[in-house]
């Protein structure tokens, strides 16, 4: 059992994150019945309760545990119900909360897929200080891509079904969400990333599957900022570059599964 | 129609610089990009014709995705997305410089009021006091404060993060340098990958006429507690003759550097042609294993020798072999075949060969990358670039400051941001408030 606390705990998250969403869904068909609240005590345990399991996960590894797909993925989706309960929660309506709940559930659960032993030890290329600036600040980058890819999406399914009110607000949710992103995302995918490739490697840039999919990922979010700050694009068009660029986000993360390459191990 | 030339440049310049265009360059950047990351790249058209039928591989091949990061097209693509960079840095450098200095006029009255922040104030003091104060004010808000006097009035124009008007700018700049530092390292970069037993030596040129040696003195492979390999490391000495220039572990992450030349320990590998040593269990003449494991590494052979041992194979997959020992010297005879009856030393012991080990080589990587530092300056660049683009905003705000006719003045209050407006509000506000005390 201690040996796959780790797994247990972050299915765990992922059946409380599902509750919450079943709740929301409720809440927004039963107004007033203080459905709302019970969601985000559900969605808060949820949280705490991936927090043990990441922090059990660094204990089995012993380090920080961002060193494979099945750590990456915990660490993402913990950082992306952090972001939503910690700075977007007051800012979006029933259908991006459900969403985001969704999505977590989604990759909690798609992470028992790709378990990895902990006691399998950590690489040497990977023993560098690096791999925490390097992979921590890319990941927070994509939470912020996620918060945008559902707003967005949202966006779409409400703007393709008529129902206009709230378009505005998720139009702007987007936006700040990548512009919060973009940056964090430079600086640790691109920049960091390339400085620990020659580190680690010898060279800044080796072609690599992932190094070219985090380049397309970085110009897809940097045509929308180019097009939201210099034209002033929003609507429909601005929301399906951000569901592009998740949905690339996403394929980046899990193209080490099909393409190997240098970031074979996560 | 006559056309200037300035006109043509200006329509080149327009077209080059236009959203569009960028979008649409940036786009087909990311899907050639992707095409390059998701077909195995560099391989021979036997494998594409393997992998996905020979229509399609050929037309992958006729159309370069199999080689598209070293494709011309390609690199035509980066090429005009720098120019257009470089075209879109260039044409709104003046336009922010026609900005910056527009900034420290104080505008006349009507140019104030249309400002997206203004204010009149009437404050109780006289106006060289008044203005006193709006520089405090304004300074201990981190502007920064220019005074002067205009058609009689004292003006104060603070600025704040000017700079940030620059932001674009800068991140456009990054491109340059990122693609320039690519071309270089592409262009003038060498990697070498030289392989070393320890205790041998390879030449490495560090200079036009100069030559020195890399001896690789030592390798050691570290494991953790559930025998994973931890960390591997390697002890590499450059000499010049007998001189030890520079002596360093090199290890993953930690290269050695000398003269523009940088060494990184990249793999190592086992040496099948050269035994290093054997792994062996012992066995009593009731079959009893004594020792489960023996590693006999070189000076450790003689005590074999001694026992006269033959050793047999007991691995699946291994064949019987026999070891015999020469003036100390390991022969080792690899017998193809059945594994033959093992026989007892006088001793009684029996020695059975769990596995042989063989040297370690060890992959070094030399490389020299001239132009790193284009990379390095486009690196710091994009960083800052993109944080002042999209979160420093210059503000500034203009004062005029004029007696009334009762000892007391008006301050005229104007200010604008171009970026984080709401922010901005909320500090004129309070610049507003604070000035409003004064009252």
């Amino acid at each position: 059992l201690k040996n796959l606390l780790d797994i247990y705990l972050a299915m765990t998250a992922a059946i409380l994150y599902l509750l919450a969403a079943f709740s929301t869904g409720l809440d927004a068909i039963l107004p007033g019945k203080r459905l709302g609240r019970s969601a985000l005590l559900l969605a808060v345990a949820g949280l705490a309760t991936h927090t043990v399991g990441l922090v059990a996960r660094g204990i089995l590894a012993k380090g920080v545990p961002l060193t494979d797909l099945f750590e990456y993925t915990l660490f993402l989706s913990w950082a992306i119900a952090l972001a939503y309960l910690a700075v977007f929660r007051k800012r979006v309506t029933h259908a991006v909360t459900i969403a985001i709940l969704a999505v977590l559930f989604l990759m909690l659960g798609s992470s028992l897929l790709y378990y990895t032993d902990p006691a399998g030890g950590t690489m040497p290329a990977l023993r560098s200080y690096w791999l925490y600036i390097h992979v921590s600040l890319a990941a927070l980058g994509e939470t912020f891509f996620a918060i945008a890819f559902v707003s967005s999406l949202v966006y779409l399914i409400r703007s393709a079904t008529g129902r206009r009110e709230g378009l505005p607000a998720l139009d702007d949710l987007t936006y700040r969400a990548i512009s919060i992103g973009f940056p964090l995302f430079t600086a640790g995918a691109l920049v960091a990333g390339a400085i620990w490739a020659k580190q680690a490697w010898g060279a800044y840039w080796s072609w690599d599957p992932k190094e070219v999919m985090s380049l397309v990922v970085w110009l897809v979010y940097a045509v929308y900022l180019h097009a939201r700050l210099v034209r002033d694009l929003r609507g429909r068009f601005a929301a399906a570059i951000a569901v592009a660029g998740f949905v690339l986000t996403l394929f980046t993360i899990f193209s080490t599964l099909v393409f190997g390459g240098l970031h074979a191990y996560g | 129609v006559r056309c200037e030339p300035v006109q043509i440049l200006r329509k080149i310049l327009g077209f080059v610089t236009s959203t569009r265009l960028a979008v649409v360059v940036m786009g087909l950047v990311a899907v050639l990009s992707m095409a390059g990351a998701v077909i195995p790249q560099g391989r021979g058209l036997d494998f594409y014709a393997g992998a996905y039928g020979q229509p399609w591989a050929s037309a992958a091949y006729r159309l370069g995705l199999t080689h598209v990061f070293g494709a011309n097209y390609y690199t035509a693509l980066l090429v005009l997305l720098c120019l257009m960079v470089f075209a879109c840095a260039l044409k709104g450098l003046a336009p922010r410089m026609r900005a910056a200095r527009a900034a420290r006029v104080v505008p006349h009255d009507e140019g104030l009021r249309a400002m997206p922040r203004s204010a009149v104030i009437e404050v109780a003091v006289d106006a060289r006091e008044a203005h006193m104060h709006v520089a405090d004010i304004l300074k201990r808000r981190f502007y920064l404060v220019r005074s002067g006097t205009a058609e009689g009035d004292l003006t104060a124009v603070g600025s704040k993060m000017g700079f940030a008007r620059y932001g674009t700018l800068v991140l456009h700049l990054s491109f340059i340098f990122l693609l320039a530092g690519g071309v270089a390292l592409t262009r003038l970069g060498h990697h070498d990958y030289r392989q070393a037993a320890v205790g041998k030596t390879f030449a490495l040129q560090v200079g036009p006429e100069k030559t020195v040696d890399v001896a690789v003195e030592n390798f050691d492979i570290e494991f953790d507690e559930g025998g994973n390999v931890s960390d591997y490391i390697c002890d590499v000495a450059l000499k010049d003759g007998d001189q030890v220039l520079v002596r360093r572990t090199v290890r993953p992450n930690h290269p050695l550097k000398y003269r523009g030349r940088e060494i990184y320990l990249n793999s190592f590998a086992q040496d099948e042609s050269t035994l290093d040593g054997v792994v062996l269990a012992v066995a009593d003449s009731t079959g009893a294993l004594v020792v489960e494991r023996l590693g006999l590494a070189d000076g450790e052979r003689a005590y074999v020798d001694e026992m006269q041992a033959t050793v047999t194979a007991n691995l699946a997959g291994v064949p019987r072999v026999d070891l015999a020992f020469d003036d100390g010297r390991l022969e080792s005879h690899v017998v193809r075949g059945h594994p033959t009856p093992t026989s007892d030393g006088p001793s009684g012991y029996r020695f059975i060969l769990l596995r042989p080990v063989y040297a370690l080589v060890v992959t070094l990587e030399v490389v020299r990358e001239p132009g790193q530092w284009l990379l390095i300056v486009g690196f710091i660049l994009l960083t800052v670039g993109v944080f002042s683009a999209l979160y420093l905003s210059p503000r500034v705000v203009w004062a005029r400051v004029r007696p009334a006719p009762d000892g007391r003045a008006v301050v005229l209050l104007a200010g604008r941001a171009a970026r984080n407006r709401e922010g901005f509000a909320a500090e004129f506000e309070a610049i507003r408030r604070a000035l409003e005390e004064l009252a």
